[in-house]
């Protein structure tokens, strides 16, 4: 129970809580791919 | 009535009443407030240019700004709606706020992110903001190159450097939701059993992910050409003025999906439960909403008809812009077949939402003229495309978020809204925003030039029309602003679960406390569950979660 106390809201669980962050990360960096690889390829065009 | 105050745990407001405990919150409640403040100050700012220009265009001469002036009024009146009102409108206030709540989550995956999001959407609209009164820019919303980067002497740079930093914010938010959807959803939450607005926010945030980054790409060569002039878009060096039309229509055409989508899933939730029935067709909605993100992303080149992209391309664009239609027009069928044998009332946010009906279909219907080659060529940057856009943006996704504030009203402050002032105010912008907007087709189709402040005589009673029109619905907009305050003060306290629906969001008091629920719901029951799937719908105290039920006090239920 102290365990499931010190997981950060609003997880109810450390597993979910990484699979969230690490599923934010994939996304944010999906964006960057995009921005980054539109920037090349603009400049390059 | 019930007060509030018996709810065991004070309410997410009373959380604290300090300016840092809001300014400094990650209560995903609040920073929905927090939008909505940001917002409200944007819609008025971005309004009054609209008044303004309307007031110039009420008669053919110029008698009240400047060509330069009149300029400077449609791009401040432009990237103030699109970025800084309509893309955050329906998700980041009612999605922050509802969003966690149906699906039974404590708050959004990231709340400092959520928080962050605000300050970068401010931060933008304040750069965007101090661009467009200090010195204006004159290019219009869509910064179109070379004008923008060649030969505009205005604060081009300052309002795109504006637009990108509230595009971060915006993908930000994209982010979060999609994370929350996926992993907060409460036991027994399955796919679909999701409510209709958390799927419809669900493809907005895949679009605000995907397709913001292509914006930030087009402003920043543009502002890197003003800066450095790299040569990107003159021909003379190699560049391509076209390149920078791609780029932004790649964004800005899903971004009309960004901003339509959640509506869609308002006005899905509104219809739902004034009719007392279950969503006709729940599975083909979910496919509908999935489809129109995905093709979304392949129509922008029906912005281009007349840029000089070959004949080919033309053909597919338009074909693909016919096609996004049928995805469009099952949603609009599907909401009909909702109301066909339900006990439909017409309580404010019910009639905001049947106007949402009629107004986006024939923003959609007037799409489809635009999406075949010839006409468009025709009626191509005429005012026949200024009002099949408002047709769209304003008629349909404002609708739906003043239907939405009217349904979730009760539940984000506590209060009831009077019911009979708010129905005048419905009917009020129905009737002000068609005799605004309508008029703009007939003018277009007959030659109106958009992006003009005078005209041949020969346009000017349709424009005496619409500025008539503008009135009335500049009076619409301001009306609910009225009422609403005045509930916050005087309005009645609101039971947990007003209108008797069926989303776990009313399954907590009004207001919720700051964790939305005294102990975590399960869901047994898919959405919609307004009566058994072989019962008629006219049982009305049959199926629906129901945790309490209530009188209303205009004699509903």
């Amino acid at each position: 129970m102290a365990e499931a106390e010190a997981v950060p809201e609003p997880f109810a669980s450390f597993a979910r809580q990484r699979e969230a962050a690490s599923l934010g990360m994939w996304i944010f960096l999906a964006s960057e791919v995009l921005f980054f690889g539109g920037l090349f390829t603009g400049y390059a065009a | 009535m019930t007060d509030a105050t018996a709810e065991p745990t004070p309410a997410y407001l009373r959380a604290g009443r300090s300016v840092g405990s809001w300014l400094l919150t990650t209560d995903h409640k609040r920073v929905a407030i927090l939008y909505f403040a940001s917002i409200t100050v944007f819609f008025l700012i971005g309004g009054a240019a609209a008044t303004l220009m309307r007031l110039e265009l009420a008669t053919p001469a110029a008698d009240v700004v400047t060509a330069e002036g009149y300029n400077k009024l449609f791009t401040l009146h432009g990237v103030i709606m699109v970025w800084f009102f309509l893309v955050p409108a329906i998700p980041a206030t009612l999605g922050n706020f509802i969003l966690p709540l149906q699906i039974g989550a404590r708050d959004v995956a990231f709340p400092k992110l959520n928080l962050l999001s605000w300050y970068l959407n401010l931060t933008g609209g304040l750069l965007a903001g101090a661009a467009l009164t200090f010195g204006g820019v004159d290019t219009g919303w869509t910064f179109y190159t070379p004008y923008s980067s060649l030969y505009s002497n205005s604060y081009v740079t300052l309002a795109a450097a504006g637009v990108f930093v509230a595009g971060f914010g915006t993908i930000a938010t994209g982010l979060n939701f999609i994370v929350t959807i996926h992993t907060l959803r409460a036991p027994g939450m399955h796919w679909m059993r999701l409510p209709l607005f958390v799927w419809s926010i669900y493809a907005t945030a895949i679009m605000m992910v995907l397709a913001t980054p292509a914006l930030a790409i087009a402003l920043l060569m543009v502002v890197a050409e003003r800066t450095f002039d790299m040569g990107l878009f003159d021909p003379e060096r190699g560049g391509d003025p076209i390149l920078f039309q791609h780029g932004f229509w790649f964004y800005s055409h899903p971004a009309v999906y960004i901003m339509i989508l959640p509506g869609m899933g308002v006005v899905t939730e509104v219809i739902t439960c004034f009719a007392r029935r279950r969503v006709f067709g729940y599975t083909a909605m979910v496919l509908a909403l999935m489809a129109i993100s995905i093709f979304g992303f392949f129509v922008w080149g029906h912005h281009m008809f007349v840029s000089g992209q070959s004949a080919f391309a033309s053909l597919l664009f338009s074909l693909l812009s016919f096609v996004i239609a049928v995805p469009s027009a099952i949603k609009v069928f599907n909401w009909s077949a909702t109301l066909y044998g339900g006990h439909v009332t017409f309580e404010a946010p019910m009639l905001y939402a049947l106007g949402f009906v009629g107004l986006y279909t024939l923003g959609g219907l007037s799409g489809l003229f635009v999406a075949s080659v010839p006409i468009d060529v025709h009626v191509h940057d005429t005012y026949f495309v200024v009002a099949h856009f408002h047709y769209i943006m304003v008629g349909g996704m404002v609708s739906a978020f003043f239907a939405g504030m009217h349904f979730w009203w009760p539940k984000i402050t506590g209060r009831l809204y009077p019911e009979g002032i708010s129905k005048i105010a419905a009917l009020l912008m129905f009737m002000g925003f068609n005799l605004t907007f309508f008029p703009q087709f007939i003018l277009g189709y007959a030659g109106m030039p958009r992006r003009y402040q005078v005209y041949p005589d020969a346009f000017a009673f349709w424009n005496a029309l619409s500025s008539a029109g503008a009135l009335v619905l500049a009076a619409a907009y301001l009306l609910p602003m009225g009422y609403l305050g005045w509930s916050l003060v005087w309005g009645a306290r609101a039971p947990a679960d007003p209108w008797r629906a069926t989303g776990l969001e009313w399954r907590t008091s009004s207001p919720p406390p700051p964790d939305n629920f005294a102990k975590q719901p399960t869901v047994e029951r898919e959405a919609y569950a307004y009566h058994e799937r072989d019962e008629a719908p006219d049982h009305r105290d049959s199926g629906a979660h129901r945790p309490q039920s209530r009188e209303v006090p205009d004699g509903r239920g």
